[in-house]
């Protein structure tokens, strides 16, 4: 347990708005992977999770169209206000636990065009269509010209809706992970030999070393192979869906991974205590 | 409460015609239970029941 002192330390390495490279270092493997984990499934954010459809002559079905707004990254940047449904005291959803969102879509039929076929009569019903009834949660589209499309329309067909967004994490559901992709590499140079490569004849030729190869020494053909040695660098890549910024995700993760083993700290010590009372020992 | 005087001398809704809409010539037909289901424009026998008016609830999953 003496390898890791002073405990882990991250340097970042690049900060976008939706994603961001960082170097964890002095750590185990394990708590890396904890940390990927974490900001994958366990940081909370906004999503719609219930459909109140009212009208629905478009093409596509209602659960169809429902399971489509689902998947809508909403931005999430306040969602420590709001609690969890099911820790909430009202019967079914109420403001302290739910952000409305409403979409009401009707395309009328302009009969000079109708039957010209040069002009494109298709109307496309996108995230900015939807209406939120709270600014700090509404539809991740700072791209206007590039909304999210939820399905397209012919005129004379209408579409009116209500949707109930959630607090949520994506252990539940994926809809409601913050991020699109997280990854992380160790041991550029494969000196611990955790990487077999399948080869046609040369490793070395077949198999280049990464981008983070630049961050460490590449190996001493006179050193012998140390099985002892462990990994402590990792190059952690996250990017998001924009509903939080990338440091907010992995800040966030931290902080969840903290409270986590500080409860089972306190659960061991209880069981400890127990067990002295009652065995001595 | 006598719940057969109920049942029995309640007098009946008149029953309400259902509009369907005709799978062949797409015209609206109002048919009233146990009518035969035949569409009066083209004869056809196969009808479509209309969207529900009420509102519908799903799950975004």
């Amino acid at each position: 347990m003496d390898m890791y002192n002073g405990g882990p330390e991250v340097s970042i390495r690049a900060l976008k708005k939706d994603s961001m490279k960082f170097v964890l270092s002095n750590t185990d493997l394990s708590v890396a992977n904890a940390l990927r984990r974490i900001m994958i499934a366990e940081v909370p954010t906004m999503a719609i999770d219930m459909v109140e459809i009212e009208t629905n002559s478009t093409v596509l079905t209602d659960e169809f169209i429902a399971h489509r707004l689902g998947m809508i990254p909403l931005s999430s940047f306040d969602v420590d206000r709001i609690q969890y449904t099911r820790d909430c005291t009202c019967t079914l959803y109420c403001p302290n636990c739910s952000v409305e969102l409403t979409l009401h879509v009707k395309v009328n039929v302009d009969y000079d065009d109708m039957n010209d076929p040069t002009i494109d009569k298709t109307r496309q019903v996108t995230s900015l269509d939807l209406v939120t009834s709270d600014e700090s949660v509404k539809p991740v589209s700072d791209d206007r010209a590039h909304p999210i499309l939820i399905v397209k329309m012919r005129p004379g067909q209408e579409l009116k809706l209500k949707c109930v967004a959630k607090k949520g994490v994506a252990k539940e559901h994926a809809k409601w992970s913050p991020v699109y992709g997280v990854s992380f590499e160790y041991d550029p140079y494969n000196k611990l030999r955790h990487s077999h490569y399948w080869i046609e004849e040369d490793e070395k030729l077949e198999w280049g070393v990464s981008a983070n190869a630049v961050e460490e020494a590449p190996i001493d053909p006179n050193e012998p192979f140390d099985y002892n040695a462990k990994p402590d660098r990792y190059y952690m890549e996250v990017e998001t869906s924009g509903c939080m910024k990338p440091e907010d995700v992995a800040l966030r993760a931290m902080t969840i991974m903290q409270d986590k083993l500080g409860g089972l700290q306190i659960k061991l010590d209880d069981e400890f205590k127990e067990d002295t009372q009652r065995w001595g020992y | 409460m006598n719940y057969n005087a109920a049942q029995t001398s309640a007098p009946k809704p008149p029953a309400a015609a259902i509009p369907y809409i005709c799978a062949e010539c797409g015209s609206e037909n109002e048919i009233k239970p146990k009518e035969p289901i035949r569409c009066k424009e083209c004869g056809y026998r196969i009808m479509y029941k209309k969207r529900t008016k009420r509102m519908v609830q799903f799950e975004a999953r």
